[in-house]
């Protein structure tokens, strides 16, 4: 997401909810718009009379993620635990909905993250956008992910012989 | 190949846009003057950004299963504008006022609205965001 665009929602007090997909403009994209539309002031109406709010309709692009199968399991436990508040919660919505919240949280670190992983090994430079609290601990994983495919990508040193 | 033609108006860097969704109800699903407020928010896009186009009425229906499976109709208007993210920060205070005051006055949960493709709200009672004190 474009950074202007999510100063603009700060300034606004606007709270950024959904990315939507780029859908036909005109008539057509205006109905898919409407649609999610109708879907989330449901939604809403439902949280406000504290009911099980139903999950917002695949609006957005679905992606074929490979994960471990420890990572099902606790996925499917996490989802078990909130389901005992909205039962449609399943493993695949807490896994769509962490990575968004994971996604957006380092959203603004992106330029800090580039310049981590451009640095000369031991040399990183400073790193101004780091967020705070979960967002240190998610900033740690972010780099350690890229620091290990950095590493990976050294070229094997050759033995001459 | 067949050449460009100019539209009056139209300018190929004002590509961002913005969509502004109109309710037909309130929060206890009360109807509202929806009229009126396309009418002022056409009003205030023309004069902000340069020109607005209101679709028509979509009709919808979901069923309300915690009402016994009640049919709740709804009508909602969608507004597009086509216009630059620049012309957005600088009309921010408008926009922000006119959203916070039409979601007042018809007692709204919240006012939707998308802005390049990202779908925000501003709930209410909104929070205090910049533009309010500009």
């Amino acid at each position: 997401m474009n950074e202007r665009i999510r100063e603009i929602a700060r300034k606004m007090g606007a709270e950024i909810v959904a990315q939507l997909p780029d859908t036909a403009h005109g008539a057509l994209g205006a109905a898919h718009y409407t649609h999610f539309y109708r879907m989330r002031m449901e939604q809403l109406r439902r949280q406000e009379q504290g009911l099980p709010s139903p999950q917002i309709p695949q609006v957005s692009r679905r992606l074929e993620l490979s994960v471990s199968q420890a990572t099902e399991q606790a996925l499917g436990r996490i989802a078990e635990v909130l389901g005992k508040i909205d039962q449609s919660t399943n493993s695949a919505a807490v896994a769509a909905e962490l990575l968004e919240s994971l996604v957006m949280e380092m959203t603004a670190a992106v330029p800090s993250l580039e310049s981590e992983v451009s640095a000369e090994e031991g040399k990183s430079g400073p790193a101004t956008n780091k967020p705070s609290t979960l967002g240190e601990v998610l900033w740690a994983i972010m780099t350690d992910i890229a620091k290990r495919r950095k590493q990976l990508a050294q070229p094997h040193r050759q033995i001459a012989g | 190949m067949a050449g460009i033609v100019d539209i009056p108006g139209v300018v190929k860097a004002e590509s961002v846009l913005l969509g502004l969704f109109i309710p037909s109800s309130d929060r206890d699903m009360k109807p509202i003057d929806q009229a009126g407020w396309e009418q002022a928010a056409l009003e205030l896009l023309g004069t902000c950004f340069g020109g607005a186009t209101a679709f028509p009425k979509g009709r919808g229906v979901w069923r309300d299963d915690s009402q016994g499976g009640k049919l709740i109709f709804d009508e909602t208007i969608m507004l597009h504008c086509y216009t630059s993210v620049e012309a957005i920060e600088k009309n921010l205070t408008e926009l922000h006022a006119f959203l916070v005051k039409k979601g007042q006055e018809t007692n709204q949960g919240a006012v939707g609205f998308v802005l390049d493709g990202t779908y925000m709200e501003i709930r209410f009672p909104p929070r205090q965001g910049e533009a309010a004190h500009e």
